[in-house]
């Protein structure tokens, strides 16, 4: 990356409630993706292309599984010789023990951090979201409109608007107004909770935030508007590639399918981008005699002996000859018996499917098969 | 507990002929997944072997890039480590270029490392061992040598060149001859060796005043009738990758599940290096059967009975049967192709009907365009 310290932070503490029994003993950032990763893969992913050499992840509900999964970044390269990676769950100091109280108070206790990596620039990132981006390009953006704050913003229809935090800009891409899940949008420039800030604002901004009672401590909510009622300089950058938020079961599922849609603009098959995971150590991927294989994605250390359709299979998972898997995704180490038929589900790791099970027919809506 | 070095030995690797060109065996690609070298280095990863070398033969530049830091196979990378040692001096000079000399010529890793036996392995002979009961009952009877041996049905057309092991009635080693496909059933020693550290030191000694040409093979041959050399027999799975023929032969034969299950066993990591690829993606009108797809391949036509490594890719309306196709490789539309091996990267536009036997596989080139 051009001269200035980025330093990369990616808040992963969230528990992800609408995953259900997916994130009962996972943090939401953890959970099973595209046959092979797990989400915060994309954003370790895209900090690794983008050449971010210091990160940061915040962790908080079930943070050992996580922070053992990150280790100590090797798995994205993140662990060169000018190189950190950090998991940084809540800790107690001096001052006395807090749990994080949302996402700018995690970035807040953690300054000390920041100061230590000489940070120049600051990127905050989410742990949950399904993107291929070249951070570097707006860092670009950044210093070119000596921007205090960069959001990266993507358009989105006026109905999906009301989710989003949602900007107005003038015609040079500076931001006006920002209000975070506005019941009545005022425009469609949705926020895709990805913001580059020059570290001494940000410091100065998060302390201010923090004396503040009345805050709840959120990028959004809090730490935007604080920053526009000063008139900082804050532009909207804009993303066009794919982006997804897979906060729920109907979402997580709709990305897996995406990788099947070559028409969706995810391509984790560019060698040029790679996304990058943790290696799983599996056996070659057996597709046996009798297995009908079509549109599928399957990873290695899958057996495959019966029929799979436009579905996505990970490593370890086997599929007995009887079995049907359709539209679906199967998670690592489970097997699907005889005489099972799956349809339009997600079906989570380690589990046994018995041959009796069925799908419900005429069923729209996602399934989740989990413990 | 007792300390082992793990040593796999790249000198007496036979060629897997055109494959192996500009790789030797050890770094040639097997299941689509692996090299042939993981196998016996998982074999000392999984006993417990952390400090393991290489001795390299030729070839050194695809052994490194297979390699890289090592850690795939270490335990603990710092206390463990796995070494290239490549005798740079006789590396070029015929006859010079032996596992003995390549020792001698780094006397510093074993003087320098810390172990009480040596564990030597081969890379072209397939087979899953746990070292651990073997060292432990190596140790605990005072035996100063032993070798590993396999008894095989089939001698007359598989092992050929390898050792033939003839062992007295307490199990000791009278003599190596070389398998010359007269009989069956033979001994077969696997080139495998537990041999004391100081052992080893001394018979490398022995070796080099003896003969200057005389390698491990042939040293252990001249002890076995001056001094005790004890045999272990193993059990299961064992191949011997010696031709371009056999490697088709015992690739394909993994297909079937039966033989499959003989080599991994769910206990047993074959560790080998990550390439980060993306899982492998099948087309709507895609159809494979029996067969092993790594991941980064993208499967658009039918395939059957096959391997592909990493990244291949088949076109819509391609056919591929009974072959065995390496990374990066590209099977264009409506080509079919049976009884193929193909290297690396090659790519095939313009033959559409591309068919070898199914003892005589037909090769095509790293890199070519047909």
């Amino acid at each position: 990356m051009s001269s200035g310290k980025v330093v990369g932070m990616i808040l992963a503490g969230g528990k992800g409630t609408r995953l259900k029994s997916l994130t009962k003993k996972l943090a939401k950032p953890a959970v099973f993706f595209g046959g092979k990763y797990r989400i915060i893969d994309f954003p370790l992913s895209n900090c690794a292309n983008s050449g971010i050499d210091t990160v940061g992840v915040l962790t908080q509900y079930e943070s050992v599984a996580l922070n053992t999964y990150i280790s100590n970044g090797s798995n994205w390269g993140i662990d060169g010789n000018k190189s950190v990676t950090a998991t940084l769950p809540p800790r107690q100091t001096e001052e006395g023990a807090n749990w994080y109280m949302g996402t700018a108070d995690a970035i807040y206790h953690n300054i000390d951090f920041l100061e230590r990596s000489h940070a120049e620039y600051v990127l905050i990132l989410s742990g949950d979201h399904i993107y291929k981006m070249d951070y570097s390009k707006m860092l670009e953006f950044h210093k070119d409109r000596k921007a205090k704050l960069t959001v990266a913003c993507l358009n989105v229809s006026l109905e999906e608007a009301k989710r989003f935090g949602i900007m107005k800009t003038d015609e040079k891409g500076r931001i006006i107004s920002f209000s975070e899940k506005p019941k009545k949008p005022e425009s469609t420039l949705a926020s895709m909770g990805v913001y580059l800030f020059d570290y001494k604002t940000l410091k100065s901004e998060l302390i201010k935030d923090h004396k503040n009672p009345e805050s709840g401590h959120d990028f959004g909510n809090n730490i935007i508007p604080q920053m526009l009622s000063s008139k900082k300089k804050l532009f909207a950058y804009p993303f066009s590639g794919y982006w997804k938020d897979v906060g729920t079961i109907d979402s997580l599922w709709e990305a897996n399918m995406d990788l099947l849609d070559t028409k969706v603009a995810l391509d984790i098959y560019d060698s040029e981008f790679k996304i990058l995971s943790a290696d799983t150590r599996s056996t070659p991927q057996y597709i046996g005699p009798y297995a009908h294989v079509k549109d599928s994605i399957i990873n290695q250390g899958a057996f495959i002996c019966g029929e799979v359709h436009h579905s996505i299979i990970f490593n370890e998972v086997t599929i007995e000859k009887g079995a049907v898997v359709e539209d679906s995704v199967v998670m690592p180490n489970t097997t699907i018996k005889a005489g099972a038929h799956i349809k339009k589900a997600i079906v989570g790791p380690k589990l046994v499917i018995e041959g009796k099970h069925a799908v419900k027919k005429e069923t729209d809506k996602v399934i989740l098969v989990n413990n | 507990m007792t300390k082992a070095i793990g040593i796999l030995n790249l000198h007496n690797s036979p060629k897997l002929g055109p494959l192996n060109t500009s790789r030797s065996v050890a770094s040639t690609s097997f299941l689509g997944r692996y090299a042939f070298m993981d196998f016996s280095l998982s074999n000392f990863s999984n006993s417990g072997i952390d400090k393991q070398a290489i001795l390299v033969e030729r070839h050194l530049r695809s052994i490194i890039q297979h390699i890289g830091s090592g850690h795939a196979w270490n335990e603990n990378t710092k206390i463990g480590g796995l070494t290239i040692l490549y005798d740079e001096p006789y590396a070029n000079t015929k006859g010079y270029n032996h596992d003995v000399n390549n020792l001698l010529e780094n006397s510093w890793y074993l003087k320098g490392t810390v172990g009480d036996v040596v564990v030597i392995a081969p890379s072209h002979i397939i087979y899953q061992v746990d070292f651990r009961p073997l060292i432990e009952d190596h140790v605990k009877n005072h035996h100063r040598i032993s070798i590993l041996y396999h008894k095989i049905e089939n001698a007359k057309t598989t092992f050929i060149g390898e050792d033939v092991a003839t062992i007295d009635e307490r199990g000791f080693l009278r003599d190596l001859t070389k398998n010359q496909g007269i009989d069956n059933s033979l001994n077969i020693s696997m080139q495998t060796y537990i041999i004391d550290k100081e052992v080893l030191k001394g018979m490398l000694q022995v070796a080099h005043k003896t003969s200057s040409f005389l390698d491990l093979r042939a040293t252990l041959k001249m002890l076995a009738k001056e001094m005790p050399i004890y045999t272990y027999e193993h059990k299961g799975y064992i191949r011997c990758f010696d031709s371009i023929e056999n490697y088709f032969k015992y690739s394909l034969e993994l297909l079937d599940f039966d033989n499959f299950k003989e080599l991994f066993n769910s206990n047993w990591n074959v560790y080998t290096k990550t390439y980060d690829t993306p899982p492998a993606k099948y087309g709507p009108d895609s159809e494979v059967k029996s067969s092993f797809i790594a991941n980064g391949c993208i499967v658009k036509g039918k395939v059957k009975n096959s391997i592909f490594a990493r990244d291949v890719i088949v076109e819509e309306g391609a056919e591929v049967e009974n072959c065995v196709i390496l990374s990066s490789s590209y099977v264009s539309e409506n080509t079919h192709l049976k009884n193929v091996v193909c290297d690396k990267e090659a790519r095939i536009l313009h033959e559409k009907d591309l068919s070898g036997a199914k003892e005589k596989p037909l090769y095509i080139k790293r890199g070519d365009i047909v």
